[in-house]
């Protein structure tokens, strides 16, 4: 018998991680779908429970979301857009003190190119080691060590020329996930 | 890593949007949902294979999540992960204040020979009916990490009531109703204030007391009870994690050595218990097994066991969490979370040898139990009998809100 308990304490613990990831690529209603999918196909596959299970789960969405570009390139174009759009956005009724520096560095990282953004988010936001970013990227640690220098001087770089930024967003075609 | 890249991600860290913090995700409806959708597929999967089907009436009498457990088997150390908050009243008559439990009130006899009276005086149980039921009040402590920016960690109470009801005839269910009464919230006046100054969240971050897991993010408050099955064909209980039907319960040996036996096989099972020790494996099972429906030859050679088991000590006569007199004994205390030392211990009825709770006490709190409020001498979990036999009547479900 597959291990239920285990499966709704994994559950419990990497869905909130899973739908974060997923919204910031594809916006939070496509996200829950695409989440929602993530475990049914986890579910499907406990028989062999992976050992270290957010990795496994966020490459599996990350499946599930290439999966919706070649279904649905319209649907995955808007949803790509929704994501971009959350994942950079200061809400505006943010009051925290540091609000217009935490603007300044969501406007530099809406610059960069989309892949080297999922990169960046996947290690602050979603708090992956190198290693298990790479896992989720289905690449090499050392490519993605490579990949990580080019992402961060590239946002350093935004941060620090921020000022007049707001529309670089515009300039990046929605061209989501590249193939490593 | 440069220090400038680690400042680069560290600022990046910190200006997540609200919108993608998993804190603020946790707890949807569709979350609950999709988990009950995974479940009842699950659920259905189990009907076409027993001998008896599971009647889908139960699952839906539960307003949560249809569960998700193993063969049962409340743990007795351990954060309850499934976000089982429940409905109801607040919780009377459960240790609400910080008043360290147990105390010792008399010298203290020795571990190992208060375990051979308790063997001694197990009683025979009249097998008056097909249900073995088994009732709990149930405490959980841990550690709200959601403090704002100059907060300080607080503690987070978890109380419910749970019963679980064995059938053991053949075509019998075994129902666990649990999250009676459940309730999440701040501990103590201490707890609440931290809390409130930390902005009453609604859901708080948990710290799940094992190293590199990250935090749990849970919402409090109350929610309603719900209904497991844990019959699975003829399975109606868990030993380790190998399922048994009443016909293996039956049939353990009542020769403590034996039984030993039977047990250190399934701790083999057990995957060697990946990081659990054996001491604390053996206390835990041959503990569960006492409140099993077991005989009473099996009863009183399962406390004999434990009165077998290195390191047992005696805490004297001491009061239990609802206020009981009892007698009680312990493992030696182990680090097993970062909550500090702690100590695995049963207090027992010493006329009729009925376990009156299963709890875990804090004995020297770490830097970060204590940072909390935690002082030596918490009672973080316990599992206290409410009541334990054979009835003739099946347990009563909880009523649909």
């Amino acid at each position: 018998m597959r291990d239920a308990q285990h499966f709704a304490e994994t559950y419990e613990l990497c869905y909130p991680r899973v739908l974060a990831y997923a919204s910031s690529l594809v916006g939070r209603t496509t996200g829950e779908d695409i989440t929602s999918e993530t475990f049914a196909v986890a579910w499907q596959r406990w028989a062999q429970p992976p050992e270290v299970p957010l990795p496994w789960l966020l490459a599996v969405a990350r499946n599930l979301i290439r999966e919706l570009r070649r279904k649905d390139a319209k649907q995955y174009e808007l949803a790509v857009a929704e994501g971009r759009r959350i994942s950079t956005e200061v809400a505006s009724d943010d009051i925290a003190e540091d609000v217009a520096q935490r603007a300044t560095v969501l406007r530099a990282l809406a610059s960069l190119p989309d892949a080297d953004r999922e990169l960046l988010t996947l290690l602050a936001w979603q708090g992956l080691s190198q290693r298990d970013a790479a896992r989720v990227l289905g690449c090499t640690t050392a490519t993605l060590t490579v990949r990580l220098h080019r992402a961060r001087r590239k946002l350093e770089r935004a941060i620090d020329g921020s000022s007049g930024a707001e529309s670089s967003r515009e300039h990046h075609p929605l061209a989501l996930v590249k193939e490593p | 890593m440069r220090e400038k890249d680690r400042k680069t991600l560290e600022a990046l860290s910190r200006a997540r949007p609200d919108a993608l913090d998993p804190t603020r995700l946790a707890g949807s409806t569709r979350q609950h949902d999709d988990l009950a959708d995974l479940m009842a597929a699950r659920l259905a999967r189990t009907t076409e294979t027993s001998a008896r089907p599971t009647p889908a009436r139960t699952t839906q009498t539960s307003a949560r999540p249809a569960p998700a457990r193993r063969l049962l088997l409340v743990p007795l150390v351990g954060v309850a992960v499934a976000a089982v908050v429940a409905a109801g009243a607040v919780v009377v008559g459960v240790a609400q204040h910080r008043t360290p439990q147990p105390t010792t009130q008399t010298a203290r006899p020795d571990g190992h020979l208060l375990l051979l009276n308790m063997a001694a005086s197990v009683r025979n149980q009249a097998t008056d009916g097909p249900y073995w039921q088994f009732g709990t009040r149930n405490l959980n402590l841990s550690i709200g990490l959601s403090t704002g920016p100059t907060g300080k960690p607080y503690v987070i109470a978890e109380t419910s009531e749970s019963d679980w009801s064995i059938g053991v005839r053949p075509g019998e269910q075994s129902l666990l109703v649990s999250g009676i009464d459940a309730k999440r919230a701040p501990w103590g006046p201490q707890d609440n204030d931290r809390w409130q100054l930390a902005g009453s969240p609604a859901t708080v971050d948990i710290d799940p007391g094992v190293k590199k897991s990250g935090t749990l993010a849970m919402p409090l408050g109350t929610g309603s009870p719900r209904v497991d099955h844990t019959n699975y064909g003829g399975s109606i209980a868990a030993l380790g994690t190998k399922n048994v039907n009443y016909a293996f319960l039956q049939q353990l040996p009542s020769d403590e050595t034996q039984l030993a036996g039977v047990l250190k096989q399934l701790y083999g099972h057990d995957g060697g218990a990946a990081d659990v020790d054996q001491q604390d494996w053996m206390f835990t099972q041959v503990s569960n097994l006492i409140t099993f429906p077991v005989s009473s030859a099996v009863r009183a050679s399962a406390y004999r066991l434990l009165a077998a088991l290195p390191g047992i000590s005696s805490l004297g006569t001491v009061t239990d969490p609802l206020g009981r007199g009892g007698v009680g004994v312990a493992l030696l205390p182990r680090q097993v979370d970062d909550l500090g030392l702690e100590q695995q211990q049963l207090i027992v009825d010493p006329t009729t040898s009925t376990i009156l709770s299963q709890q875990t006490v804090l004995v020297t709190p770490s830097r970060f139990a204590a940072s909390a409020g935690l002082t030596a001498g918490t009672v973080l979990y316990y599992q206290a009998t409410t009541h334990i036999g054979w009835t003739g009547q099946q347990v009563e479900l909880p009523t649909k809100h």
